[in-house]
């Protein structure tokens, strides 16, 4: 029964960061698990080079490999920054419709209700896009611009959330610029912040979630060698020591009414951490040929009965109350580490959009979400959240400038 | 006016029309295949030549008609209608059959506005040819007789490649101006970028070296932008700086291919180079310049562009190189290399040891001594980390910096690179295809810990009046270091085996098999826990292009 | 018959609730409804079967036919002391369920299909037309084999035209003859089941005007087409929005016939 309108739902993914390939494989899973009969889906990619398109080449992954020429069988499209537009504008298109823009001044839109985020790493996962949404006014699943920065800044985040009570390991950031001047003062420098005088210590990216460019150093030469591995793709590097017996522990929360946390997971990695070709290229259990599930392949414990239930409600608490404390909405995943010498849980990262969306933390969670379920939480709380901010009032007048 | 009836002129139509639909896939290929040529008219004829890619199917199916419908010639307007049915039916089939190149293929075909626009043009004269034959064909009797037009689509059908080519050359003035358009925004963008550019050329090792020194620059010193993969010619790089080139990139490394006289000082005009790496000047594509001075020359361009206060650096070990630091001294000049015993180095590698890991090596760089190590195996691969390293240094960066980010290189998959599956080690060649490559990873093999070593190989190819020498060579000294031998396909058989033998190696263990599959799997028969194995050359395209025209 | 053996896996707890009998596609197991399976027991006890002659499941003495597979799951049924069940089928599965559905209405509450065959496909005049030249070439083809005494037939022309499930089928060619060509558009208007019909519109292999027949036939039917998605839309997370369907719909005490989703 067509009782309403189906919504018209806009996937956005893809964008310009090291991260893209993990979002495509996101995002065509997710378009899956949509409900087609409450909804219109629309893919909106955003190619390597940042334009946009939509189109349906864009449900196949061959698409992709092969872009150029799946590029011409697409429609180009842009957001532009300013409210009531109602949807997406289409660039370009045929002669006689840039003609009659012209003349008209009017093109063509996409008509879009809201917008379902699946980006990883940079302009999609840290305010960026964000940002431009809020300006266009539009609902969107995802965190918003604040909490989407600071969770993309590991430093930062770790540094408010250490105000609030929750353990966080001691850092220091090293800055690309400063290296280049002179390689042996940042590492001095690293060396002397208490916490970190000795080895191993563990280099990560200060700005992206995949564990992209993580590395372990030993010694002097590896931590070079380590910072040289991650200037490649950011300008600051985070260094924290390296617990030499811990396992991580995840969990993820969801903005429905009251906020969830999910179960947790223990993801099992064949090294200390995790790294970019362990969470997405290794097999997972139950995939059937090659087919990419991202972080849902991972080999990961869910919910695992034998782990101490205090672990459990300690991670939980502290995940929701940071969810609550860093103002996030959506879905995100928290990640903590256990430190076994001693027992203590550290607060590691938070992903404002993690990978698969963590429905596999869902699908075992009590009450369970269906990934389809999920999705109407994550669309709900937004079109929710955009009527609570059109509760602002806006416009003052000129009252300064006579 | 010839005689003929309404009912011939539809039979005649619809043998046309069958046969078009037809061509109309052929064209594709064909055009898949020029594009594949950059649409350069002579490569496309080699390619033909060599492939044998002139039409057979559509060929021969048209000879059995001409001769039914010669036999059926005034036989009955039955009898010729149903052959034309069946003309049209055995075209739409052979249409059928033919790969669309858009879809299928390793590199498939991308329909950019020139590929259109050469189409377009094609199909202009095919349909042009075919309406001047229809009028004529008023004229002569049995002009639309179902024989007579199978005849003249055997000759349309050979022309599609002539059609072709002379589309290509036809829109040539077309296309030169819009290249020369975008030289000309292409170089203004060097320009206002304000980038520091440095060239890089040599007989081998340009793509590696550029991406190596693309990366290490990005790290140590700033923004710098480098096309990705071998793109190294005008139109490439004109392309590349059109599209990524920004104003905020303080160094742009340009990768230089001597094609012919000019094709570097082409370069060099779109892009002036402040500094240049020279890794090799050998003496390969002997045909295209005519002596090895005149390859001398092209190759030294750079050198020539680079100002007298910028950076050369030179590869001492290649006598070319040397001879062009010699020549062209510019403020800071550069030269390393392995062996001292050939003159002056500022860089100089040794202590090389290669493990499954990778390399590890010492450097000596301006009277002091570093100790690295990197992913790379291989001399080929160190060497242009020296080139690389003695840039970076000289534009200003801190060496230790340098030799960090040198720990985190890998090899691209296929360039000698090291893969351990289960209790065997296969170091991987396969997309080396010159002898020096070849000898370097014979030279991995040897000092690996190994119980059995293995190699697998057809041999170099296009080298020329050298490959059987060459071969020959490289089997006397796999003899000497190989336990198994397997070889594959029958072109460099001879060579290899007489090199094997004079080698001494027992032959009792060399195999020699047809294909890379049979290769592979005997491979796998042989291998046993503790082995490595060197795949060497094993370009899999050259089997696996078995379509046939 | 009673002899051939059926392997199962069971989910779920047994609670009161009604029973959920997975029936697999041709030349699959039972494990490509795991997935589904397990998001379904959730709620349901679940039974996933390997049907005879496929997975660990027995291979039966002779070639079955749709109604001889049929009254073998009639058979487990009784067996497992399932007095009512429903039945969820895919492909050859369907076929399966849908002569049960007539054969013991009384036994089936619910009957749930994806990418169900039953019906004789209508092919576009391209079709038909590649089918009846791929079979005139076969009989060229051997006839040219016998008189030239060449293979063209077994190694060129069978590995590309030939029927792929023929050719892999062993010891099942007989049933698999039986079975492909059945159509059993007469029997599904006298079907009383309510049932959801689960569709890709990307379904090549029972193509989606199949499933729009089957839902129009089946008098108290409801179509439900997943668009993008071809003969299995129940892999991987498609898992997530068969349940997300399924589970309101077996759920449900009324029944109405329309077609929801693009219809």
């Amino acid at each position: 029964m067509a009782a309403g309108k189906k919504r018209d739902i806009a996937v956005l993914y893809g964008g310009r960061s090291v991260e893209h390939e993990i979002s495509v494989i996101t995002a065509l899973q997710l378009m899956k698990a949509l409900d087609p009969v409450k909804y219109n889906v629309i893919p909106v990619y955003i190619a390597p080079s940042g334009r946009w398109y939509t189109g349906n080449s864009l449900f196949e992954k061959n698409c992709y490999r092969n872009w150029a020429s799946c590029q011409h069988t697409l429609t180009a499209v842009s957001l532009q920054p300013w409210p009531g537009i109602g949807g997406l504008k289409v660039e370009g298109g045929s002669l006689l419709k840039r003609f009659s823009t012209l003349l008209t001044g009017r093109f063509d839109t996409i008509p879009v209700d809201v917008f379902l985020l699946a980006f990883h790493g940079e302009y999609g996962e840290d305010g960026c896009i964000q940002g431009l949404l809020e300006m266009a006014e539009f609902p969107y699943t995802s965190c918003d611009v604040t909490s989407s920065a600071i969770a993309m800044n590991k430093y930062l985040c770790k540094s408010i959330l250490r105000d609030h009570g929750i353990k966080v390991l001691p850092s220091k950031v090293a800055r690309k610029f400063d290296a280049i001047h002179n390689l042996k003062s940042v590492t001095d420098s690293i060396l002397q912040t208490p916490g970190l005088e000795r080895f191993p210590l563990f280099i990560k990216p200060n700005h992206l979630g995949s564990s992209i460019g993580i590395a372990k150093a030993e010694d002097i030469e590896s931590l070079h060698a380590a910072l040289a591995k991650v200037f490649l793709y950011d300008t600051e590097a985070i260094v924290e020591p390296c617990l030499e017996s811990m396992f991580e522990i995840n969990v993820s929360v969801i903005s429905s009414d009251p906020t969830r946390a999910s179960v947790v997971e223990i993801p099992v990695a064949t090294s200390g951490a995790l790294s970019y070709e362990d969470k997405y290229m290794r097999g997972g259990g139950k995939k059937k040929g090659a087919r990419s599930q991202g972080m849902a392949s991972l080999v990961r414990e869910i919910d695992p009965a034998a782990l101490d239930s205090t672990i459990k409600e300690q991670v939980t608490s502290s995940a929701l109350k940071a969810f609550e404390v860093l103002g996030c909405c959506g879905v995100v995943r928290f990640d903590f580490m256990h430190d076994n010498t001693d027992g203590s849980i550290y607060f590691n990262e938070l992903n404002p959009q993690p990978g698969s969306l963590s429905f596999y933390l869902w699908v075992k969670s009590n009450p369970r979400f269906l990934y389809t379920e999920e999705l109407d939480v994550l669309i709900e709380s937004a079109l929710k959240r955009r009527s609570q901010l059109a509760s602002r009032e806006r416009e003052l007048g000129f009252m300064a400038l006579k | 006016m010839g005689s003929f009836s309404i009912l011939d002129l539809a039979q005649a139509t619809l043998v046309v029309v069958g046969a078009a639909l037809f061509i109309r896939r052929r064209s594709l290929r064909y055009l898949s295949a020029l594009q594949q040529d950059e649409y350069a008219p002579d490569r496309f004829w080699a390619w033909y030549a060599k492939r044998a890619a002139y039409d057979k199917r559509g060929t021969f199916w048209s000879i059995i008609i001409f001769a039914a419908g010669a036999a059926a010639f005034g036989q009955g307007d039955v009898l010729s209608t149903l052959l034309a049915i069946a003309a049209f039916m055995g075209y739409l089939v052979l249409a059928l059959l033919e790969p669309d190149p858009r879809t299928s293929g390793k590199i498939k075909l991308v329909l950019t506005k020139r590929a259109k626009q050469i189409l377009l043009t094609h199909f202009s004269i095919l349909v042009i040819i075919f309406v001047a034959v229809a009028c004529a064909s008023l004229y002569i009797p049995e002009g639309f007789a179902v024989y007579y037009t199978a005849l003249f689509l055997i000759f349309v059908i050979q022309f599609i490649p002539v059609s072709l080519t002379l589309s290509v050359k036809a829109l040539q003035p077309l296309e030169e101006y819009v290249q020369q358009r975008y030289f000309k925004q292409a170089s203004a963008t060097v320009r206002q970028s304000g980038a520091y550019v440095i060239g890089i050329t040599g007989s081998y090792g340009k793509t590696s070296t550029k991406n190596a020194l693309g990366e290490i620059l990005q790290i140590t010193r700033g923004a710098t932008f480098w096309p990705r993969k071998g793109i190294n010619t005008l139109m490439g790089n004109t392309r590349e700086i059109r599209s990524s080139l920004s104003k905020h990139h303080q160094y742009a490394v340009i990768e230089m291919a001597a094609y012919r006289r000019g094709s570097i000082a082409k370069l060099c005009e779109l892009a002036p180079p402040k500094a240049g790496i020279i890794t090799a000047i050998g003496i390969m594509h002997l045909e295209r310049f005519g002596s090895a001075e005149e390859i001398y020359r092209a190759k030294t361009e750079l050198a020539r562009a680079i100002p007298e206060d910028g950076i050369l650096v030179c590869n001492g070990d290649d006598p070319g190189a040397r001879r062009a630091a010699e020549e062209f001294p510019k403020k800071t000049t550069i030269i390393y290399g392995f062996d001292s015993e050939r003159g002056h180095l500022d860089c100089r590698m040794f202590d090389i040891a290669s493990t499954i890991k990778g390399s590890t090596f010492k450097i000596q760089w301006r009277g002091r001594e570093f100790s690295g190590s990197t992913g790379l195996l291989g001399k080929p691969a160190l060497s242009n980390l020296m080139a690389v390293f003695g840039m970076a240094c000289a534009l200003g960066s801190d060496p230790n910096y340098v030799l960090a980010a040198f720990r985190n290189l890998k090899p691209v998959d296929n360039r000698l690179s090291i893969e351990k599956a289960g209790e065997v080690v296969r170091l991987k060649d396969a997309y080396n295809s010159n002898p020096s490559g070849f000898e370097a990873a014979l030279d991995i093999l040897r000092e690996l810990p190994a119980s059995n070593r293995l190699l697998i190989t057809p041999g170099m190819i296009e080298l020329g009046d050298r490959q059987y020498e060459e071969n020959s060579r490289l089997a006397r000294i796999s003899a000497t270091i190989c336990d198994k031998v397997i070889f594959v396909g029958s072109t460099n058989r001879a060579a290899f085996e007489s090199g094997l033998r004079e080698g001494g190696f027992d032959m009792n263990n060399a195999v020699f098999v047809s294909n890379r599959d049979t290769g592979l799997e005997k491979l796998r028969e042989m291998e046993s826990p503790g082995d490595v194995t060197l795949i060497e050359n094993d370009l899999g395209d050259w089997y696996e292009d078995r379509s046939k025209f | 018959m009673s002899s051939t053996r059926i392997n199962s896996v069971i989910l779920g707890e047994c609670g009161n609730r009604t029973p959920i009998i997975l029936l697999h596609g041709w030349a699959r197991s039972l494990s490509d409804l795991l997935p589904l399976g397990e998001l379904l027991s959730a709620d349901y006890p679940v039974h996933v079967l390997d049907l005879p002659g496929f997975g660990d499941s027995g291979m039966p003495q002779e070639s079955w036919d749709t109604i001889q597979y049929a009254r073998r799951i009639l058979q487990y049924l009784d067996d497992n002391g399932l007095a009512k069940v429903n039945l969820l089928g895919h492909s050859f599965g369907g076929r399966v369920t849908l002569r049960l559905a007539r054969l013991a209405p009384e036994r089936i509450e619910k009957i749930i299909l994806i990418g169900s065959h039953g019906l004789s496909p209508k092919r576009s005049f391209y079709q038909a037309l590649r089918i009846w030249a791929i079979r005139r070439g076969a009989v060229i083809l051997k006839w040219i084999d016998a008189f030239f005494k060449t293979t063209l037939f077994k190694n060129w022309f069978t590995p590309r035209y030939g029927s792929q499930d023929y050719l892999a089928a062993g010891a099942l060619k007989g049933t698999l003859v039986k079975t492909v060509t059945e159509d059993q558009s007469a029997e599904l208007p006298k079907i009383t089941a309510p049932a959801l019909l689960i569709w890709g519109t990307e379904d090549l292999a029972a193509p989606l005007e199949m499933g729009r027949r089957m839902a129009h036939l089946i008098p108290r039917a409801r179509l439900l087409e997943l668009p993008h998605q071809g003969h299995d839309p129940f892999l991987d997370v498609n898992a997530h929005l068969c349940a997300y369907h399924i589970l309101p719909f077996l759920a449900e005490g009324q029944d109405v016939k329309e077609a929801v989703g693009n219809g």
